[in-house]
């Protein structure tokens, strides 16, 4: 999923700490297939109430979420809106990808064989209206603002870091970059060990590659987004010299290629995308007795943990305030 | 050329110890004045200012202004190598800090410069209404017992006592202090204990610290060496209840 930028992009390792009183917009479909693939059974069965209802989402969002709050950060969760038409070539293969996966994790359930069965478990997660549905509801009771997007989460993430309302994207994929985030931060919502932080800034990223966004954006539709194919043979790191020595335009006149869209069509998905500009953040106060009725008698989940993380929410009380205030 | 001469590392390492555990690269700036310090954590919470002027060293060379940008923890790692009666020089050549420890024997580190991008912060001008003084032990003391119960810290000033205290799930901590200065009205925030702790490490430079307080507004901290050759300082940003 999304740009393939690691041989040319070096994420700077931080800490938790360096988030401290920090809002972040985290990509929600994002971190639902991190939840939804990770947060499984031995044999690769997601975590299910007795109703059949996938729940690893729910304690995705729960626990991690609760936890970044304990560490200081004030989380927003975007989520996607309609699909752009160009994807649909994406969404069809990662269709199949997950229905060939479903497949042989059946297969090797029957076989017993658990490792083979996670393996493929974990690539056949999809996302259905019932997650993305139970995700919100889920949030609204913890008090945790999500803002719908008209089109990409990653667009609408990005424009909102770029308007002061948020000061980092936290999306697995570099595609922020492209969107303009001044900031991203990746791993935020991995379960698993809180640690290994990445952190990315568009400006140093381009200064250090000598290139413009503009740039950055034509070496990814080179290579490959989720809204086209990119053109063979080129990787990121022969994408740099051509935006360097030529232009996109050119290598594809040259090579007697061509893009499935027109250049400057591609180009404007990341830079002219449909943002949501009127919407609202606000953290309320977690509804106690609704979290409790919701995953506990609704899905399944014990009391004792699910208040335990309803405290270390109770962080979001007060709110670290930043130097920025005072140096103006 | 640029020589700076201690007859003990202890100071070096008391504000190094905080230093580190606050920003992990910084730039230490030197002229003929002495050396200095400027730097803001990542998340911009605590801000930190040194200075060390050229007498407090036992010899002081520097010609022309230099920018010595290094790795806080390497720094930290060498500065623990040292003896408390060591000598310590501090020089610099192509791409190396010099740290030199005579003792016993004579041992030399040297520790790769860095490149920092990005200029030292100036400190904003911020205007407390209440400055007092108390010593060094007291406040670290309160940390310890604050700590039992919180991870916040409510740290309040008025006309007679200083007072520090927190509210826990499990029970509440209070610290007061008659600090006999004259403090008009009263001036109250909290604080990341954490945050807090951290400055603190730098126990060894003072046995005052001058506080300055305002409502809902930074912590200035500042220690000042007795003979007035240095001066370690902090501000960190407070935290404040949400508003429902």
């Amino acid at each position: 999923m999304g740009v393939k930028f690691k041989d040319i992009v070096n994420p700077e390792i931080i800490n938790f700490k360096d988030l401290d009183g920090r809002i972040i917009a985290i990509d929600a479909a994002n971190s639902l297939y991190q939840f939804l693939s990770s947060i499984r059974q031995v044999d690769g069965t997601p975590l299910m109430d007795s109703d059949g209802n996938i729940t690893s989402h729910l304690s995705g969002i729960l626990y991690r979420t609760a936890n970044i709050i304990e560490k200081g950060i004030k989380p927003i969760y975007i989520f996607d809106g309609e699909p752009s038409e160009f994807k649909e070539n994406t969404i069809n293969e990662r269709r199949e990808v997950r229905q060939d996966a479903e497949k042989k994790w059946k297969k090797a359930l029957e076989e017993g064989d658990d490792k083979t069965a996670m393996k493929f478990a974990k690539r056949s997660s999809r996302m259905s209206p019932y997650i993305l549905e139970s995700a919100k509801e889920l949030l609204e009771i913890m008090g945790i603002p999500h803002v719908q997007s008209f089109g990409e989460g990653e667009a609408q993430a990005s424009y909102m870091v770029e308007n002061g309302d948020a000061w980092a994207v936290a999306s697995q994929d570099y595609d922020c970059l492209l969107f303009g985030a001044p900031n991203v931060v990746r791993n935020l919502t991995i379960s698993g060990n809180l640690s290994d932080l990445e952190y990315l800034e568009l400006e140093k990223v381009l200064k250090h590659l000598d290139i413009s966004r503009e740039q950055l954006i034509d070496i990814a539709i080179m290579t490959g987004t989720d809204f086209n194919k990119g053109i063979k043979g080129v990787g990121a790191k022969t994408g740099m010299k051509i935006v360097k020595n030529s232009s996109l335009e050119e290598y594809i006149k040259e090579k007697n290629s061509n893009l499935e869209l027109e250049p400057d069509e591609l180009r404007n998905i990341f830079l002219k995308p449909n943002i949501n500009t009127k919407y609202m953040i606000k953290w309320n106060s977690i509804n106690e007795s609704k979290i409790i009725d919701f995953l506990c008698e609704k899905h399944g989940f014990s009391e004792d943990r699910v208040l335990s993380a309803v405290k270390k929410m109770g962080n979001l009380n007060t709110t670290q305030k930043s130097l920025e205030d005072w140096f103006g | 050329m640029f020589k700076a001469e201690l007859s003990n590392p202890n100071i070096l390492k008391t504000s190094f110890d905080a230093i580190s555990s606050i920003v992990d690269e910084v730039q230490i700036q030197t002229d003929s004045e002495g050396i200095r310090l400027d730097a803001l954590d990542r998340s911009h919470i605590t801000f930190v200012h040194l200075e060390l002027k050229s007498s407090l060293f036992d010899e002081f060379v520097c010609d022309e202004p230099e920018k010595i940008n290094i790795d806080t923890d390497e720094f930290v790692k060498v500065l623990k190598r040292s003896k408390s009666n060591d000598k310590v020089t501090m020089s610099l050549d192509e791409g190396n800090f010099i740290i030199t420890f005579e003792g016993e024997a004579k041992r030399t580190f040297k520790i790769r410069l860095i490149d920092i991008d990005q200029e030292p912060p100036s400190p904003p001008e911020l205007d407390h209404p209440t400055q007092f003084e108390i010593p060094f032990t007291l406040l670290k003391d309160s940390i310890a017992d604050i700590d039992i119960f919180s991870d916040k810290i409510s740290l309040m000033v008025d006309g007679e006592y200083f007072r520090a205290g927190s509210e826990g799930e499990f029970g509440d901590a209070n610290i007061e202090y008659l600090h006999g200065e004259k403090i008009d009205g009263e001036a109250k925030s909290v604080f990341s204990l954490e945050k807090i702790r951290e400055m603190l490490k730098a126990d060894k430079f003072s046995d005052i610290a001058t506080i300055s307080l305002g409502d809902d507004m930074p912590l200035d901290l500042k220690l000042k060496m007795v003979s007035d050759d240095g001066k370690l300082s902090f501000l960190l940003a407070p935290r404040i209840e949400v508003e429902e």
